[in-house]
C-alpha cells in the first residue's frame, strides 16, 4: 500500500518540477519524442546530420567528400584571418571568451544587460569594433562568413548547451518559436511545415531534414564552394516560400536562431561542413 | 356535252359500287393521307433529329477540344516550377515525365473517383486549408499563385488522371 502512494508522490513531485521548468525544456522533450517516434532507427546524435541520417547512400556519399573537403582552402582563409592581429596586435583569440576555443554551443545567448539576443557573429563581430577595426555587415560579406566558418570549427565537439531562463529571455524564445512555426509568404509554409510535421519526406527528390539538429553545423558549404550561415540559410527559406525576409542580424532572425538553436540542446556542434 | 357523259358516268360508277365498297375505298383513300403525312413527319423528324444529332456531335467535339486544350494548358502549369510546382509534393502515377516527384501530398490519381464531387477538388486547389489546416499545401487561388483561369485548367488536366 505504501509504495504506489510513494510512487504517487513520486509522480506529483515530478510533475510539478516540470511544471517548473515548462517551456523550452518542455518543447525540447516533445521535440525530441516527436522525432523519435517519427524516425525510430535514427540515433538522436546522427539528427546532427540532418537529412543525410535518413538517407544511408546520400551519408556515404558525405562522408567520402568530407575526407578531402573541396572547401579547405576557404576553410584556410577563414584561419588566417582569424589569425592575423588587428592594427592595435591584438587577436580575436584575445577579445574571444576561451580564447574563442569550445564557445559556440553557448550562444546565441540572451543578454540581460543589452536586453536582447545575441549571436556569436555579434560577439565576434563586436571584437573587431572593440579593437579599433570596422564591424563587419553580417548580411553580406563572405569574408566574414568564413573567418566564422573557422571560428564554428574551434567548437566542433561541444554540445549545443543554449540557457533561457529570464522572463525576458522567454520571451525571445517565444517570438523565435513564433516565427519557426508562423505560416508565412505567399505559399504559406512555416519552418515547422516543412522541418516538423514534413521532416523524412521529400520535395522532388530533396529530403527534409528535422528539426532537432538542424542548428549544431552551420556554416554549411553548399555544393561544396558557397559559404552559408545559418541566418543566410533562413532569408533563403523565406524567400522560397515568397515572404520578404528580414536581414540576417535583425532581432527576429536572432530570436529564430536562439529558439532553434535550443532545439539542438544536447546535441554536438559540427560546423563547417558540406550540404547540396 | 362531254361534262354530261362524264357525271352520267360516274353517276353509274357510283350506283355500281356498293355502298360498302365507297366507305372502303373512302378510308383507304384517308388512309393513304394519314400515311403520308405520318410518313412526312417521320421523315421531317428524322431529318431535324439527324440535323440535331449532328450538331450535338460537333458540338461535343467542340467541348471535348476546349476541353483538351484546357488540360493540356493545365499540364503546363503543373510542371512550372514557378507556377503549380505540384511534383515537388505530388507523385503523378500515369504521367510518365513526372520523375523524381515529391512525397508530401498524396499521389494524384483516379481523381474521378475520390473527387466524384468536381467542385471539391477545385476548393482544395483554391485553398486546401479550409478542408484541411494542417495541410503544407499552398493555398494557389486565395494567395493568387494561380489565376482563376490556372486554376480551372489544372483541375481539368488533374480530373483526367
Amino acid at each position: 500500500m505504501k509504495t504506489p502512494l510513494l510512487a504517487l508522490a513520486a509522480i506529483s513531485l515530478l510533475s510539478g518540477a516540470m511544471a517548473a521548468v515548462a517551456g523550452p525544456e518542455e518543447d525540447r522533450i516533445k521535440m525530441v519524442n516527436y522525432m523519435k517516434a517519427k524516425f525510430p532507427d535514427v540515433k538522436l546524435e546522427d539528427h546532427v546530420y540532418g537529412a543525410l541520417a535518413l538517407d544511408p547512400d546520400s551519408k556515404s556519399q558525405y562522408d567520402f567528400i568530407m575526407e578531402f573537403p573541396p572547401y579547405t582552402s576557404q576553410l584556410e582563409a577563414g584561419e588566417k584571418q582569424f589569425k592575423k592581429p588587428f592594427k592595435n596586435g591584438k587577436t580575436y583569440a584575445d577579445c574571444l571568451p576561451n580564447g574563442g576555443r569550445m564557445i559556440a554551443g553557448n550562444y546565441p545567448l540572451y543578454d540581460e544587460a543589452k536586453g536582447k539576443v545575441i549571436t556569436l557573429e555579434e560577439v565576434v563581430n563586436g571584437c573587431r569594433v572593440a579593437n579599433g577595426e570596422p564591424a563587419a555587415d553580417v548580411s553580406d560579406d563572405q569574408d566574414f562568413d568564413l573567418l566564422m566558418a573557422h571560428v564554428r570549427r574551434l567548437s566542433n565537439g561541444m554540445k549545443m548547451n543554449i540557457k533561457v531562463q529570464s522572463p525576458a529571455a522567454q520571451q525571445a524564445y517565444a517570438d523565435g518559436k513564433k516565427t519557426y512555426y508562423q505560416r508565412i509568404g505567399q505559399l504559406n509554409f512555416s519552418c515547422a511545415s516543412c522541418h516538423v510535421s514534413g521532416a523524412g519526406n521529400r520535395l522532388r527528390s530533396e529530403l527534409l531534414s528535422p528539426l532537432t539538429g538542424q542548428a549544431v553545423h552551420w556554416p554549411v558549404f553548399l555544393g561544396g564552394e558557397t559559404v552559408t550561415s545559418l541566418q543566410k540559410r533562413y532569408e533563403r527559406c523565406f524567400n522560397l516560400v515568397r515572404h520578404v525576409p528580414e536581414k540576417p542580424g535583425s532581432t527576429r532572425m536572432n530570436n529564430l536562431e536562439y529558439f532553434h538553436s535550443y532545439m539542438s540542446n544536447g546535441l554536438e556542434m559540427k560546423a563547417s561542413v558540406f550540404r547540396k | 356535252m362531254v361534262f354530261q357523259a362524264i357525271h352520267k358516268a360516274d353517276n353509274q360508277l357510283m350506283r355500281s359500287l356498293s355502298c360498302q365498297h365507297f366507305l372502303t375505298f373512302n378510308r383507304l383513300r384517308s388512309g393513304l393521307a394519314v400515311g403520308s403525312i405520318l410518313g412526312l413527319l417521320v421523315g421531317t423528324m428524322l431529318a431535324l433529329s439527324a440535323l440535331v444529332f449532328s450538331t450535338a456531335v460537333l458540338a461535343q467535339q467542340a467541348t471535348t477540344l476546349e476541353a483538351r486544350a484546357k488540360a493540356q494548358a493545365g499540364k503546363a502549369v503543373v510542371l512550372n516550377p514557378i507556377k503549380g510546382n505540384c511534383l515537388a509534393c505530388h507523385g503523378f502515377p500515369s504521367m510518365h515525365e513526372a520523375e523524381q516527384t515529391g512525397n508530401s501530398g498524396p499521389p494524384i490519381i483516379a481523381m474521378q473517383s475520390r473527387f466524384p464531387d468536381k467542385a471539391e477538388l477545385r476548393a482544395k486547389l483554391w485553398d486546401a486549408t479550409t478542408s484541411n489546416p494542417e495541410t503544407m499545401m499552398p493555398p494557389f487561388g486565395k494567395h493568387q499563385v494561380l489565376t482563376e483561369t490556372e486554376i480551372d485548367q489544372v483541375l481539368e488536366f488533374i480530373y483526367g488522371l
